[in-house]
């Protein structure tokens, strides 16, 4: 490292680097007590697949966060399509559909990062559980 | 406006935008730090206690380092950390890229493609671009005092 850049790193630089690096325990503790100091179990899990989905579950709500939703068959045809773009016309039409109980489900095409938008969305609202379809 | 003073100026500009980067990113998780916690866990790095206390801590942290960084007396250290911090990501990054997994960085709330790994990789090499020439210009002025 060349000499100007050493001497551009004086002591002062490591008190303010622990203090960066302490200050922040502080608030986040606040944080952590507020929503809990032990992790959720990672129970919303992303990019599951059909075959596990179908091992784990017997029911599903289908959720199609597909910009323009095509009828697809099997156990998707009656998906409840819910994009970002309708947002608020599409998630009360959810509300009347699901009983509350079954887990959700949101698919998109391969590559559409829709699935994981809408089901972060989803989670936000604080329903559970919410899975994402692995492409 | 002599070069003396407009280096310090350029240095200045670099320094508030770079910490009104890393304000911005950490306001956003804290937010929401159960969703981030989410795109922790999408790193598949750390088991889920420890991710569940980085996205409470590192929120706080990025939000006092762009305050650091737009703060003269602490703007040395803050540098010195932003650097390792930024060096840091682009080695997690790196190691998602090549392990091939599709996910969000979650850096920014928000997502979208702007939260995708390569441009995250992009937007830190950028960044760690600009801390290196806030690195020579300080260098270059305690040279010339």
């Amino acid at each position: 490292m060349p000499n100007h850049l050493i001497s551009t790193l004086p002591s002062r630089c490591l008190h303010v680097i622990l203090l960066l690096l302490a200050l922040p325990l502080l608030p986040s503790a606040w944080t952590l007590t507020q929503h809990g100091w032990l992790a959720p179990a990672p129970q919303l899990k992303s990019g599951i697949s059909e075959s596990e989905l179908q091992k784990k579950y017997s029911q599903l709500f289908w959720i199609d966060a597909r910009e323009n939703p095509r009828p697809l068959s099997g156990t998707r045809s009656g998906a409840l399509p819910l994009h970002e773009k309708n947002w608020d016309t599409q998630l009360p039409l959810l509300f009347q559909a699901w009983d509350g109980q079954t887990p959700l489900v949101v698919f998109c095409d391969p590559g559409c990062d829709n699935s994981r938008r809408v089901a972060r969305k989803l989670r936000e609202l604080g329903l559970d559980p919410v899975l994402e379809l692995a492409p | 406006m002599n070069a003396k003073a407009k280096n310090s100026f350029s240095s200045v500009c670099l320094s508030v935008t770079l910490g009104l980067i890393f304000l911005l990113a950490g306001f956003g998780k804290l937010l929401s730090p159960p969703t981030f916690y989410q795109n922790i866990l999408e790193y598949r790095l750390l088991d889920s206690q420890s991710s569940w206390l980085l996205a409470h801590y590192l929120p706080w942290l990025e939000c006092l380092l762009g305050l650091a960084l737009m703060t003269a007396f602490l703007r040395p250290g803050a540098l010195l950390l932003a650097t390792m911090l930024c060096l840091l990501f682009l080695l997690v990054l790196a190691s998602v890229w090549l392990r091939g997994l599709n996910i969000s960085c979650g850096c920014f709330a928000g997502g979208g493609w702007l939260d995708s790994v390569p441009v995250a990789m992009l937007k830190n090499i950028l960044m760690l671009a600009a801390m290196t020439m806030l690195w020579v210009k300080s260098g270059a002025r305690l040279r010339s005092a």
